[in-house]
């Protein structure tokens, strides 16, 4: 779909040798997802949009998905597609920062391939508007992330003897970290291993 | 019947805590030990600890009491 919509922007004299934000191959939920935008009033396109911005966001929205799945007149299938498709429209648009994604070049994508233009602003107002911030948190929050560390403690210690050597004065470091995930670690550094702890 | 590990291995190191993260100039000694103890299984299992020198010094006496005097002599108590 996306060649066919630069077949379309070059035949008009404009060169579109750029990749879309979707990718060079348009995900199939968002394909599927075109196909059955052309059936959908604004009114239940909007109350789609509301679920699926909730979804993103982090929040449950099993209820008014139900309410939607109830009261309109979509089948569970086609419903199933659109959401899917707003989904994932919605995610890789929210993927880049808005400084390398402008407005215009996100509405040029989804133009070329055949939304709607009152759909196009919506999607816009959702990637553009005062929500993105909030998306933006949620979407980080719900990536993998490393345990970081909750607390960090040192103590410099000189060896003035050991059971092993009689004057060692070795210095060392002995570390107790805990971490976000609630493991605690206390280990020592001896001095052969100082150069791998010179701090910034 | 309650089965006592076997000392294997005891490593002590007497060192002088310089500083801290909470304390600038600590300048205090103390003792740090490793024991190692295999359980009757075999798996040895490791244990740090660290003692102030009034502390070690208590210690030191309940062992010495306690120890055979062939044991002392070989520690050169």
């Amino acid at each position: 779909m996306s060649s066919a919509g630069k077949a379309a922007a070059s035949a008009a004299g404009q060169p579109s040798d750029r990749t879309g934000f979707l990718g060079a191959r348009i995900p199939s939920e968002v394909e599927v997802m075109t196909k059955h935008l052309k059936d959908l009033d604004k009114e239940m396109f909007r109350k789609i949009l509301k679920a699926v911005v909730s979804a993103l966001e982090g929040k449950d929205c099993r209820e008014s998905m139900t309410a939607i799945a109830e009261h309109g007149n979509l089948s569970e299938e086609q419903l199933s597609y659109i959401i899917a498709g707003m989904y994932t429209l919605l995610k890789e648009a929210l993927r880049l920062p808005a400084s390398s994604l402008k407005q215009e070049v996100f509405k040029e994508d989804l133009r070329d391939i055949r939304i709607a233009e009152e759909f196009i602003a919506d999607f816009a107002s959702v990637i553009f508007g005062s929500r993105r911030a909030v998306l933006e948190s949620a979407a980080a929050q719900q990536g993998t992330r490393r345990a970081g560390i909750a607390d960090f403690r040192w103590r410099v210690d000189v060896a003035i003897s050991t059971s092993s050597l009689a004057r060692a004065l070795q210095p060392s470091i002995l570390m107790q970290m805990k971490l976000t995930d609630g493991n605690a670690h206390r280990f020592e550094f001896p001095s052969s291993k100082s150069f791998a702890i010179t701090l910034p | 019947m309650i089965t006592v590990g076997q000392l294997v291995d005891f490593q002590w190191k007497l060192a002088m805590a310089i500083s801290s993260d909470t304390c600038r100039s600590l300048n205090y000694p103390y003792i740090s030990m490793t024991l190692k103890v295999a359980n009757s299984s075999g798996q040895i299992t490791s244990k740090s600890f660290e003692m102030t020198i009034p502390q070690f010094q208590v210690s030191v006496v309940v062992w010495c009491g306690l120890l055979p005097r062939t044991c002392l002599q070989s520690l050169h108590v």
